[in-house]
């Protein structure tokens, strides 16, 4: 090995060094991770509480961007904030006609973030307060009630929180 | 600064004397007695891209002490010692990485020196260690919805300080040191390093370690460099 041509020696061991450090698969975030889940929630019958009950038309707009979430059949999803603690939006049955009764609610919470990994950073997750939904200055609500099927929202995949009406 | 300073030279001169009494007999060929009695070189200094970088970028801290010290022929024992503050963005996360680390191991030289002369073109591998502490400073909180408008998360469970953290490391490099001026030299050094252990805090993980650099979830290797000036001292122990 002596004198013969260190430098090249060392050349080849620098430019390995570098390819080394190329691109690395944990830069980018995989698609499919699971991200911070949203609150998922249904309405059931306040005569019988276990029963699924459609409450036909209507719609649900975030309070704070005024933003109507488009809705399909249940079980439904609201996307909480992260920036409190608390997300409040309007539950508006018959928008638009002369029995439109509109219901502004509080859905309250814990937040924790969960590490994932370098590229995805972290995820939050939530704990649903024991008083988990309250009314605003309603005297006649159409959402009778609800009941947490649910406390942590960690997923999609089940139904978190129960309306009654 | 100068306690460091003496602490190097105690390590470097404690380990390689007892080493070096072991190895004299096989040293006696024919070759080595026409050879005149090779002083014991400590070689000590530091490492320059450190206090560089920490000029140019306000988000850095850090040096490195570098030493070693002659025990045979083409032999050298050798040890890093270095304290880093880092604070980064990596893709979701601002954190802060701040501890010290010391290197310990040995670099053997490939170079034929003329008689006298200490130059270097040497390989060397090194058992790493660290301790060093991780502060999330902010974060992006990953969501695939984006409904909401998402500000960067600065005071939750998770911004925090995440203390007592260590990670053990396994080098192999390769460098030149060239004598410069009587005496001093200036050096080179690129690095591969591989992990061998960690403690990780809970909730977080070791993204940065000092010493090691970027730490990646896929694979356990890290890379590394310094450029070192360093004043070499002649000492003679008895005569081989």
């Amino acid at each position: 090995m002596k004198n013969s041509h260190p430098f090249l020696f060392l050349f080849i061991v620098s430019s390995c060094l570098l390819w080394f450090t190329q691109c690395e698969k944990d830069d980018i975030c995989v698609e499919g991770t699971p991200g911070t889940p949203r609150l998922v929630f249904d309405f059931y019958d306040v005569e019988n509480p276990e029963t699924l009950k459609d409450p036909g038309n209507f719609a649900l707009t975030a309070v704070a961007t005024s933003t109507t979430i488009e809705l399909g059949s249940g079980p439904y999803i609201l996307p909480l904030r992260n920036d409190q603690d608390f997300t409040q939006f309007t539950l508006t049955l018959n928008p638009g006609q002369e029995d439109e009764n509109q219901d502004l609610i509080q859905i309250q919470y814990l937040r924790e973030d969960l590490y994932i990994n370098r590229a995805c950073g972290f995820r939050a997750v939530y704990t649903l307060n024991p008083n988990a939904l309250v009314h605003l200055d309603d005297p006649e609500p159409w959402i009778k009630g609800f009941y947490i099927i649910e406390t942590t929202v960690t997923d999609e995949t089940v139904v978190h929180l129960a309306l009654l009406h | 600064m100068k306690q460091w300073s003496i602490w190097l030279c105690c390590i470097s001169l404690s380990l390689p004397m007892s080493w070096g009494q072991q190895t004299q007999p096989i040293d006696s060929t024919a070759q080595d007695a026409v050879k005149p009695p090779a002083p014991l070189a400590l070689r000590f200094g530091v490492d320059l891209s450190r206090p560089l970088r920490a000029q140019l970028d306000s988000d850095f801290k850090g040096f490195e002490l570098v030493g070693d010290l002659k025990v045979y022929n083409d032999l050298y024992v050798a040890l890093e010692l270095g304290n880093e503050t880092r604070t980064q963005q990596s893709e979701q996360i601002n954190f802060t990485s701040e501890g010290s680390y010391l290197k310990l191991g040995i670099d053997y030289n490939m170079y034929d020196n003329w008689v006298g002369m200490n130059n270097q073109v040497y390989i060397g591998l090194r058992l790493g260690n660290s301790l060093h502490q991780q502060t999330v400073n902010s974060y992006t909180l990953y969501t695939t919805h984006h409904f909401w408008p998402e500000s960067p998360v600065t005071n939750s469970n998770a911004t925090r300080t995440y203390t007592d953290l260590n990670a053990q490391w396994v080098e192999v490099l390769a460098g030149i040191k060239v004598q410069v001026l009587h005496n001093i030299y200036l050096g080179l050094s690129v690095r591969m390093h591989r992990l061998l252990s960690q403690k990780q805090p809970d909730n977080f993980n070791n993204l940065y370690v000092p010493g090691f650099n970027k730490v990646t979830d896929e694979n356990n290797f890290g890379v590394g460099f310094n450029y070192t000036l360093t004043y070499s001292i002649p000492i003679r122990i008895g005569k081989r």
